[in-house]
């Protein structure tokens, strides 16, 4: 009994040890990967896979380590508030300006867009394809369609707010539900009751395979969904670290960084699921 | 996809990903042994001693710190997720250690949520041993120290136990691994969040390969234990009680009484 | 020089257990303490050991004070019930030298011989818990034994033996002793356990010791009443009935019948009463007689012919009968 425990023991310690040598340090190059910052981002540019191809190559030119916490705009937002995040990478402009307003955040940039678009069951009960977003969610509500909304203040859930707003339409009721949940659940939560959402395409995109819902409207300019690079400062919290925000701001808008993003997706699924908009005037996307 | 072909493509891939020793996922389940065996070992050295108080002391609110531990059995990971992630918060208390969304983080975490099951499962296996047995070790002359270590030793299976459940509870909660880890690729992630991370990204074969090797881990941790005590309780079953026996060379059955 | 204590104390709730004032067990003797069950004998084992604290008095080395862990070392207890650990019984008997701290091996190879001592060699790797009673025993006194402490103490170790059990651990254990210089104190609530193997006797009744000597003196002489009632007198003579003018007392073993007129007692005393029952118990028969101080009762072997209600005799020869101090007036009072 013995001999089998101290055999045991020592796998495992084998296992746990090499476990422990495999962990980060992702490259030799470039100065010490010792320093480490927060990025608080949206679960879109998680889910859709695209900061795990982006940030490898950050630590390799930067030697910033950056830890990602995926957790929606809102609580984002809120993290870096709280100087509980260095850097923000969201897409809710009206939760953005406000944070900015408020004296802590440092600068604010374009970084790239894609668009939302409104998927909903191949039969289309309500029978909104073709429509524009607005009227979309109008017939939705008139036809008491079940709705899967986002529910926890991301940047989607926002627009959603923003459509039924410009409908004139307070949604409640039994086929109105929220899942709370992430971009990725919430589409699987709307695939299985045959249920309308809104997205953003690039999710839908890398997940379409596993979804039984169509793209019923798109295109139109109130579906556009833009996201923006926040630094924080030091006025959030004193242990924000500026400089490895300043450092992350400016990769994901220079040129490698643009190119990496317009170039993604672009094997899968034919065309990219992000734009690069760095240097570009907001006023003039779209189109 | 039928449900069916999903199970099997998962467990499919399992194989496929332990067997090429696909780095994510041996680094993964690396990290998952590395956080809860730890946690548990601290859970262990934590819980034992206060568990052995709780079940010999004799001091005010005794009682209630054992409901207190019973209570903390039930502790929901979540919640002291959340108390661990204020308490490192930058702006937390304990923020200047820069220890949120560290594999110590998680550790911390999950020693939280071990130790009271490891304190009451203890002090349970304590009172179970006959209440003589401690009296008796100290009329042979041991210290306090000796006898308590022999009372440990006695009650070694159930402490075993107390272990093993404290393993399973950490090992297999997500909760508090999110939330103080925050699930960073080759940082933080474990099977539990990897998992739930690959549910979300509608990667089900991999979730459930993810699920399948936390559940083969969780299997051989318990085999191990089991064999532990089937060979105990084997030592034991031995040769059925038989009644006195006379040695080789018996005497006379006849007591020696000195006349009244 | 051995154990001893003097006037020691052990309280519960304010009511005392036990109130010795002396007593001492000399290296190399064995010393019996007996006395009926709740007397205070295992009380006076624990407090000795130290493992109960004593109200007041002291317990004494060679005479001198000496502090709890010196005392501890040097005695080395046996419990009634005994509690094995969950392990061989080799293990088992050199657990008392594993926990003074000796290695394994050594404590295994050191025990060995006293699992020879008593008749359980051929039990040396089974598992405690597949044991009889009598089995548990044995071992318990091996570990003890083992140890080889100055001092050992045996509270009650025949304890739920069957007679053939107990009969041949008495003869084992009285050879071990017999090798041994330790001062043993064996606690028991049986004169034959205490006749087959102490040098000495103590009689303790009710936290207090009453009578202590040479084992033969004692169980032959007892020193008031209680002790009589203790040593298997049971068969009271009061003076009234005999004309003596003190209490007599006799085992009702050596009580016999005769009939009313029949041939006087050898220098004993005859009372007269009326026969009240006969019962056969094997071997003996009881008779309970009744008389004008109330009943007797006879242990005979030979046959009885008087029938209940039928007067009868009871006589005692003058060898058999003991005198018995005046009962004590007050009863002894348990106050603190």
């Amino acid at each position: 009994m013995r001999m089998l425990s101290a055999l045991v023991l020592a796998a495992v310690l084998l296992l746990v040890g090499c476990g422990g040598t495999a962990a980060p340090a992702p490259s030799a190059a470039g100065p010490s990967a010792e320093r480490s910052l927060i990025l608080a981002t949206t679960t879109s540019t998680q889910d859709s896979g695209l900061l795990d191809e982006l940030l490898p190559a950050f630590t390799r030119d930067s030697g910033w380590q950056v830890k990602t916490l995926a957790v929606g705009s809102g609580q984002a937002i809120e993290l870096g508030r709280r100087g509980e995040a260095d850097v923000l990478l969201v897409h809710s402009p009206a939760a953005e300006e406000a944070l900015v307003a408020e004296g802590a955040a440092g600068q604010r940039r374009l970084v790239m867009h894609n668009d939302f678009v409104l998927v909903g069951p191949a039969n289309d009960p309500a029978g909104v394809r073709g429509s524009d977003s607005v009227g979309a969610v109008a017939k939705i509500a008139a036809a008491q369609a079940l709705f899967v909304s986002r529910g926890d203040d991301s940047g989607t859930n926002a627009r959603e707010k923003d459509l039924w707003k410009k409908a004139g339409i307070t949604p409640e009721g039994g086929w109105y539900q929220a899942t709370g949940q992430g971009m990725g659940a919430t589409l699987r939560v709307a695939s299985e009751k045959a249920g309308y959402t809104l997205s953003d395409r690039a999710t839908y995109l890398a997940q379409r395979d596993t979804l039984a819902l169509d793209v019923l409207s798109e295109g139109d300019p109130g579906l556009l969904n833009i996201y923006h690079v926040i630094e924080m400062t030091t006025k959030a919290g004193e242990r924000v670290q500026p400089d490895g925000a300043l450092a992350f701001a400016d990769w994901i808008t220079a040129p490698p960084a643009q190119q990496q993003i317009g170039g993604f997706g672009q094997a899968e699924y034919g065309k990219p699921l992000f734009i690069p908009d760095a240097g570009k005037d907001e006023a003039g996307l779209g189109a | 996809m039928g449900a069916v072909d999903v199970l099997l493509d998962g467990l499919l891939e399992a194989v496929r990903l332990l067997l090429t020793g696909d780095e994510d996922t041996w680094s993964v389940t690396a990290l998952t042994l590395q956080v809860s065996l730890t946690a548990t070992a601290v859970a262990l050295l934590l819980g034992v001693p206060f568990g052995t108080a709780l079940a010999l002391g004799r001091f005010g609110g005794r009682r209630v710190l054992l409901a207190a531990a019973n209570t903390g059995m039930g502790l929901p990971p979540v919640v002291v997720g959340l108390f661990v992630t204020v308490l490192l918060w930058r702006s937390g208390p304990l923020g200047a250690l820069g220890l949120l969304y560290t594999p110590t983080a998680m550790v911390i975490a999950q020693a939280v949520i071990a130790t009271p099951i490891v304190a009451a499962l203890t002090a349970a296996a304590l009172q179970q041993v006959d209440p003589g047995f401690l009296l008796q070790m100290r009329a042979l002359g041991a210290t306090r120290m000796r006898a308590t270590a022999a009372l440990l030793a006695e009650a070694r299976l159930p402490l075993l136990a107390a272990g093993l459940a404290g393993f399973g509870a950490v090992v297999s909660e997500v909760g508090a691994a999110q939330m103080v880890g925050g699930n960073i690729e080759g940082q933080t992630r474990v099977l539990t969040t990897a998992a739930v991370l690959a549910t979300s990204r509608g990667q089900f074969a991999l979730a459930i390969a993810f699920g399948l090797v936390l559940l083969a881990i969780a299997f051989a941790v318990n085999l191990f234990v089991t064999l532990a005590q089937q060979r105990e309780e084997a030592k034991g079953a031995g040769a059925p009680a038989t009644e006195e026996r006379t040695a080789p060379g018996s005497r006379p059955s006849g007591a020696a009484r000195s006349s009244s | 020089m051995g154990i001893s204590c003097r006037s020691l104390r052990v309280t519960d709730r304010g009511r005392h257990r036990l109130a010795v004032d002396f007593l001492e067990v000399a290296d190399g003797e064995t010393v019996a303490v007996l006395g009926p069950n709740g007397a205070g004998k295992s009380t006076l084992l624990r407090a000795l050991a130290h493992l109960e604290p004593a109200a007041g008095g002291e317990v004494l080395l060679d005479g001198e004070p000496v502090p709890p862990a010196q005392l501890r070392a040097a005695v080395a207890a046996v419990l009634q019930r005994p509690v094995l650990q969950r392990a061989s019984v080799l293990d088992n008997a050199a657990a008392g030298l594993r926990l003074r701290g000796m290695r394994r091996a050594r404590a295994r190879l050191l025990a060995r011989p006293w699992l020879d001592a008593l008749g359980i060699a051929h039990l040396a790797d089974r598992h405690a818990r597949t044991l009889s009673g009598g089995e548990v025993q044995r071992v318990a006194i091996a570990r003890a034994l083992a140890v080889r402490s100055r001092v050992l103490l045996l509270d009650e170790p025949f304890t739920g033996l069957d007679a053939t059990t107990r009969a041949d651990l008495i003869a084992d254990l009285r050879t071990a002793l017999d090798q041994s210089t330790a001062a043993v104190l064996l606690v028991t609530h049986d004169r034959d356990e205490a006749a087959a193997l102490a040098h000495r006797t103590a009689l303790l009744l009710r936290g207090r010791i009453r009578q202590v000597g040479a084992t033969a003196d004692v169980l032959d002489s007892p020193a008031d009443l209680e002790c009589a009632r203790l040593l298997g007198y049971t068969t009271h003579l009061p003076s009234e009935l005999t004309g003596h003018d003190v209490l007599l007392v006799a085992r009702p073993e050596r009580c016999r019948l005769v009939v009313p007129g029949g041939a006087p007692a050898r220098h004993g005393v005859v009372v007269a009463g009326t026969l009240r029952r006969v019962v056969p118990l094997g071997g003996t028969t009881r008779v309970d007689v009744d008389t004008a101080a109330g009943p007797i009762a006879v242990l005979t072997t030979t046959e009885v012919t008087t029938a209940p209600g039928d007067p009868v005799c009871v006589a005692v020869d003058a060898g058999n009968a003991r005198e018995c101090p005046p009962r004590d007036a007050a009863p002894i009072e348990d106050t603190a």
